[in-house]
């Protein structure tokens, strides 16, 4: 199979066909090496390649299928990850100039430590902004991540590498992690699945947090089956996050199709201007869960905007927790935009966070009532607003930092605060042909169906991309 | 710095935290004082003792996707 063919594979597909011996792990890792380094200079999604690395697990995934061992579904399958993830032996700086002479690690993060049990191979640390923080993908310290599908576009964050490389066919899948909306957004900006989890469902054992409180480690990828099968991998509690949930963890994979089946779906209608184009193709979003789900009235649910705050709390507190000791010592050293953003944490007081704290189950109640009732999941755009440009989005120009964050986080925020799953997945493109999103929400530990809802609903909507620079879509809405 | 929140934070950001400001006591001030208000209105009309952040995670798991089982 050549190069070409065996990148435009899905993670599922490609694992197939490793499986059936006709792919070897080696040929996919070397395709997929060498498309990271075309796609380098134009979108700049490594931080670093661990191409000999990676060779070598490619390897010994081959061996084990000569000797008739196979792992699972993603044994062999090239992945790569943000750079929040600890790796043994290679430097995690987390986007940041503070942490960028640190020792490299000694032991994986937990998500990576399965992956690479269920047979994944790891391609190396992606570009994210800097300590997590930021919905754009800029970043001072390494410079831009840009959408491959338009490189003068951002490619969104702060899973920025995440997900250029995954659109561009650098790998096949990707972790990124979410606090509000650093999941969703890339994902809906360089036209991929991207799934926040539940709070809890993923265990954050060696991830560096941007809010323990809030953080979701979850997968990227280009079709809803692929997250399906990364997060079959990494779901469950762990000894080194006590905050894992307990929760069962289903065949996601195989669970999907059956967990959508008969479904009742809602929009859920928030204050505040959606763009035209965004506005378009949501319509086309309702009229396919329309017609092959049950659709009912449209939601409205006012305190939404409280859980932004609450949230917003949450994550200033923290990350003045985690930065501060920084900050004072080494400020030169942290960007303007994550300097300021952070600074109100030192000041909120303790009552605010902790109150902040303590009404969480009562808003997951009200809302869970409230707005969802008898819906199982609710449907609204990921962003609201095309993808803008780099200059448009650039966090440092003095002042900046506070509207633009509040612009592009407006619909992603609320959910993290509540801790439910979100599926950001693509529904077409907008006038500049670039990739809109919708987000799915569902329950907690609703995610076998949130996965299969997105399977269906891109089918009815006709999504199917070849990965590349740019992606080439099956239809061109626009 | 034209009131005494502006000021306060001014001050403890050097005492208190060891460190100059980079986005100006004012517009920290402004976040400070809207994000406070926001959530003091919520919180004091609602909370009781039984309220505690450790409820929330139990919450997930019973209100669980009937899927999930």
């Amino acid at each position: 199979m050549a190069d070409e063919a065996i990148l435009a594979l899905s993670a599922a597909e490609l694992g197939a066909a490793i499986a059936r011996g006709e792919v070897t792990s080696r040929t996919a890792t070397e395709a997929a090496i060498a498309r990271a380094g075309a796609a380098q200079p134009v979108t700049n999604a490594f931080v670093e390649l661990l191409a000999e690395r990676a060779l070598a697990d490619a390897d010994a995934r081959d061996a084990e299928r000569r000797a008739g061992r196979l792992r699972g579904p993603l044994h062999g399958v090239p992945l790569a990850h943000k750079d929040c993830f600890e790796r043994a032996g290679a430097r995690m700086a987390v986007g940041s100039r503070v942490m960028a002479g640190d020792a490299p690690g000694t032991r994986d993060a937990t998500a990576l430590k399965r992956l690479a049990a269920a047979g994944a191979v790891d391609l190396g640390r992606l570009h994210l902004n800097e300590m997590v923080a930021g919905p754009t993908g800029q970043n001072p310290h390494l410079g831009d991540c840009a959408n491959p599908w338009d490189a003068a576009r951002i490619s969104g964050g702060s899973s920025s590498g995440s997900g250029a490389a995954v659109a561009s066919g650098a790998c096949f899948g990707a972790l990124g992690s979410d606090t509000g909306g650093s999941i969703r957004l890339p994902a809906a900006a360089c036209g991929l699945f991207g799934l926040k989890p539940t709070w809890g469902r993923v265990a954050r054992g060696g991830c560096f947090p941007r809010a323990h409180t809030l953080d979701c480690p979850g997968p990227m990828a280009r079709t809803a089956l692929d997250c399906a099968l990364m997060l079959g991998a990494i779901a469950g509690p762990e000894g080194r996050d006590p905050t894992a949930v307990d929760a069962p963890v289903p065949d996601y994979a195989a669970r999907m199709a059956g967990a959508a089946m008969g479904s009742r779906l809602a929009v859920l209608e928030l204050p505040g201007d959606i763009h035209p184009d965004i506005a378009a193709r949501f319509d086309d979003l309702r009229r396919a869960a329309g017609d092959r789900f049950a659709l009912g009235e449209p939601r409205r649910w006012a305190p939404l905007a409280d859980c932004e705050a609450l949230g917003d709390v949450i994550s200033k507190v923290e990350a003045a927790t985690l930065h501060g000791a920084a900050m004072a010592s080494r400020p030169g050293d942290v960007s303007r935009a994550v300097f300021a953003r952070t600074e109100p944490g030192l000041h909120i007081p303790a009552p605010r966070y902790l109150e902040a704290l303590a009404l969480r189950a009562r808003m997951l109640d009200a809302f869970l009532d409230e707005a969802m009732g008898d819906a199982d999941a609710l449907l609204l755009p990921t962003a609201p607003v095309p993808t803008p440009t780099r200059a448009e989005a650039d966090m440092e120009g003095e002042g900046r930092v506070f509207a633009i964050v509040a612009q592009l986080t407006r619909l992603t925020r609320p959910f993290s605060y509540l801790g439910l799953p979100v599926l950001s997945m693509p529904i077409g493109l907008d006038a500049s042909f670039m990739p809109v999103g919708a987000q799915l929400v569902g329950r907690p530990f609703g995610e076998a169906r949130l996965l299969g809802l997105g399977a269906t609903l891109a089918d009815a909507l006709e999504w199917r991309v070849t990965p590349g620079l740019p992606p080439r879509p099956l239809r061109r809405d626009a | 710095m034209s009131d005494s929140l502006t000021r306060g934070i001014a001050a403890a950001q050097a005492e208190l935290h060891g460190m100059e400001s980079r986005a100006g006591a004012e517009a920290v001030a402004r976040e400070v004082r809207r994000l406070n208000a926001r959530v003091r209105d919520l919180a004091r009309p609602v909370l009781t003792f039984h309220d505690q952040p450790g409820d929330f995670a139990a919450r997930l798991l019973a209100r669980a996707d009937v899927t999930n089982g």
